[in-house]
């Protein structure tokens, strides 16, 4: 696999930023993994979490890029270990068996955060995790043979651990 | 006031006196309140023109050019020549005009998406949302285009807020000259100059047995040519050029071996190929000049300048990146220098300096006119102040190896985007600056623009045109020579007659097709006043060398079509 790096990218709140940064992204021909954008708690401000597939020299890269751009006000390039990251599911899934089920609860038992709505069959729940423990459980459905119905991800937001 | 006499008076404020531009009707409002601005308006023929001739104003002048184009069409015809400006790094405001706000998005008549269109080779651009924003945004398109790396801005003003009328502040502030604040929160001028990057870059120095400096267009754009004399004058490095960097320092001296890269002298190549300490000074290590990349970055060392922070480590690793304007940090560093360095790499500058006489430029061939007799005969005569633009391709590479201007400035050419059609419309611009101006183009590129004839001769622009006429896309027919067994596929061309052509549009016109008629034509266009165009009948497939086989190392340095530097 190859490492993945995290932007925080902190810009003006301004018409068209989302275009100029991701269209960088692509005209450099950088592998984005994730990217999420919404506002501070500063309404002039908006704050993106880029997850870049590829190594430190290219997170640097794209950071020196984007930074560029006349309405970037921030970058931090950070490893993995050096920030909080989650990352949301809205998942729903349909349960045949009580095999099913009780794998279902087990597995979400492992997730941070989850929320359950069941209607017959389907079950819809909300999880909150990295986005690897997020992989795994997807992993554990799919062993079980449960059925996704439907299935979205939020993309990775991320914070700056404190030192 | 409206936004569009607003928009008038707001470029008069910032010391515009001319614009290039082209009617439509997305801009006719604009057009309408023209009548009373003091702004001359030259009008082109072409939208691209516009864009090129505004760059020719930005760079033989420093200020920064401005151009004008409807909607659709008009806007996109500017792209080339935005583009063009940015790869070189040249501030250009471009201004366009859009349909009314409520039929954006509706695919209406000329509507295009001019801003989504030129997002990567703008510096910035701007949607306009209200007129009453017009000065300021002006006001920041000046500062972004001027400051820092200089670059194209754009601006679209859809045609209802050139309509609409601003506030009564805003007119006053307009009328009293007021300044306009930016909002540009994000926008970082380099930080200051980090002192442990000079004490290593000393150190680097003073370690290396090798040395050499490429000095690019940073040093011209950061007006910091005296600064890198002294630094060449104290630390005795031999030099090298780029394209753009181009009469940035006497090109004359001794240890100024030419212009390296594709087409540099045999000289410059060998130095940088088997120097242990480069000094990039404003360079951003492109291909042209580095020939193979891997090759190119073996066993040396890397002291890198530059203004962009995301140049460094880009193309080549950077023991050390001096971060900020060249005429910052390059007099820091001389100043850091300790003296008598030169001794510790005499043998290396006589050794370079034996290279530069062992390997001249290829001379003018006894009785035949060429691209060389001309570019020769004409730098003979040239006064310091004159201006020669080229277009792109074989005349490009012969003159840029044989002008040694003594100011920079006075070489201007299309290097990162290689645009042919860019000499002709850049010199309407580079007239502005005062000085004489030549244009010289290739027949093909001449006629990539040759419309601006009509410009030249309406406005009466004094542009010497110099057609160097060898009957091939010259360039393109050198590759198909060399390496594609002189296949020849669509590079003989069927010219007009050039004379007639020039005479149509009311210019006065001759042929040359002998040395002699050559160099008394050179002579009439030296002194002629108003436009004057000469034709020059060429042999027709002579090859540029030194050159650099696409992709190769610089030590391939092809001398000719059967000497490499490194056999020599
Ligand atoms: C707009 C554009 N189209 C195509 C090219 C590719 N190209 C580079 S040099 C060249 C030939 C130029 O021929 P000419 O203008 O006659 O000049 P010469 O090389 O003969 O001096 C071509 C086609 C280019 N640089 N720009």
């Amino acid at each position: 696999m190859t490492e993945r790096f995290i932007l925080i990218v902190v810009t003006r709140n301004a018409p068209g930023v989302l275009s100029r940064v991701s269209s960088l992204l692509r005209r450099k021909l950088f592998n984005i993994d994730s990217l999420t954008v919404g506002r501070t708690t500063n309404n002039k401000e908006s704050r993106f979490t880029i997850v870049i597939d590829g190594d430190e020299a290219q997170a640097n890269k794209a950071a020196l890029l984007i930074d560029r751009l006349i309405e970037i006000r921030s970058v931090k390039v950070l490893k993995p270990d050096q920030c909080l990251r989650r990352e949301i599911v809205l998942a729903r899934v349909e349960i045949t068996s009580p095999e099913q089920e009780a794998l279902l609860e087990s597995s979400h038992a492992e997730i941070i955060s989850q929320l359950i709505f069941k209607e017959g069959d389907l079950i819809t729940l909300e999880l909150i995790d990295t986005s690897q423990k997020l992989d795994e459980f997807l992993e554990k459905l799919n062993q079980a043979d449960i059925k996704i119905v439907d299935w979205v991800r939020s993309g990775v937001i991320a914070m700056q651990n404190l030192e | 006031m409206t936004g569009a006499q607003a928009l008038l008076k707001a470029l008069e404020n910032h010391g515009v006196t001319e614009m290039f531009a082209y009617p439509g009707g997305a801009v006719l409002p604009i057009y309408d309140a023209m009548a009373d601005s003091p702004i001359r308006r030259i009008l082109v023929r072409h939208e691209q023109a516009s864009a090129f001739a505004a760059q020719g104003y930005s760079r033989s002048t420093q200020e920064v050019g401005v151009c004008l184009a409807t909607s659709g069409p008009g806007a996109t015809n500017l792209v080339t020549g935005i583009a063009d400006a940015m790869l070189d790094s040249i501030p250009l405001v471009a201004i366009t005009g859009n349909v009314f706000k409520q039929l954006i998005g509706s695919d209406a008549f000329q509507e295009i998406d001019i801003v989504g269109i030129c997002e990567p080779i703008v510096k910035h651009s701007y949607f306009i949302e209200s007129a009453d924003d017009i000065p300021r945004v002006l006001a920041e398109a000046f500062h972004l285009a001027k400051s820092g790396r200089p670059g194209p801005v754009l601006i679209d003003i859809p045609k209802c807020e050139q309509i609409a009328e601003v506030s009564a502040e805003t007119m006053k502030k307009l009328n009293n000259k007021e300044n306009f604040e930016l909002q540009l929160p994000g926008y970082k001028l380099p930080p200051a100059l980090d002192v442990t990057q000079i004490e290593k870059a000393v150190e680097l120095i003073t370690e290396a047995k090798k040395p050499i400096v490429i000095y690019g267009h940073g040093v011209v754009l950061s007006n910091a040519e005296a600064h890198l004399k002294e630094f060449l004058e104290k630390s005795g490095i031999a030099n090298v050029w780029t394209l753009h960097g181009m009469g940035a320092y006497d090109n004359t001296e001794t240890l100024s071996l030419g212009m390296l890269g594709m087409h540099g002298t045999g000289a410059a190549n060998f130095a940088v190929h088997h120097a242990d300490l480069v000094l990039g000074i404003g360079i951003r290590f492109d291909d042209r000049i580095t020939g193979k990349l891997s090759e190119f970055k073996l066993n040396k060392k890397f002291i890198h300048f530059d203004i962009d922070s995301s140049e460094f480590n880009k193309n080549v690793p950077a023991v050390v990146s001096l971060h900020g304007q060249i005429h910052d940090t390059l007099p820091t560093l001389t100043k850091a220098l300790p003296e008598g360095l030169e001794k510790q790499w005499s043998d290396w500058n006589q050794q370079l300096t034996s290279k530069k006489k062992a390997w001249p430029l290829d001379e003018s061939k006894a009785g035949k006119l060429t691209e060389i007799t001309v570019i020769n005969q004409l730098y003979k005569i040239m006064g310091e102040e004159d201006i020669v633009l080229v277009d792109v391709g074989q005349h490009q590479m012969w003159a840029a190896q044989r002008f040694f201007p003594k100011k920079s400035r006075k070489f201007l050419t299309s290097g990162g985007l290689g645009t042919m059609g860019f000499s002709l419309p850049t010199a309407m611009g580079a007239v502005f600056s005062g000085h004489p101006v030549w244009s010289i183009s290739g027949d093909g590129g001449f006629q990539m623009n040759s419309q601006e004839l009509a410009t030249i001769a309406q406005d009466n622009l004094p542009v010497k045109i110099i057609i160097l006429n060898n009957s091939f896309l010259g360039m393109v027919r050198q590759w198909q020579e060399l390496f594609y067994d002189k296949n020849y596929v669509d590079t003989p061309l069927k010219n007009p007659d050039f004379v007639k052509l020039g005479e149509a549009y009311g210019i006065p016109s001759f042929r040359a097709e002998t040395q002699e008629e050559s160099k008394a034509l050179l002579d009439k266009m030296q002194h002629f006043e108003g436009p004057i165009l000469v034709e020059f009948k060429l042999e027709k497939e002579e090859n540029v060398f030194p050159m650099v086989p696409a992709g190769e190392s610089l030590g391939n340095t092809m001398l000719s079509k059967t000497q490499q530097i490194d056999a020599a």
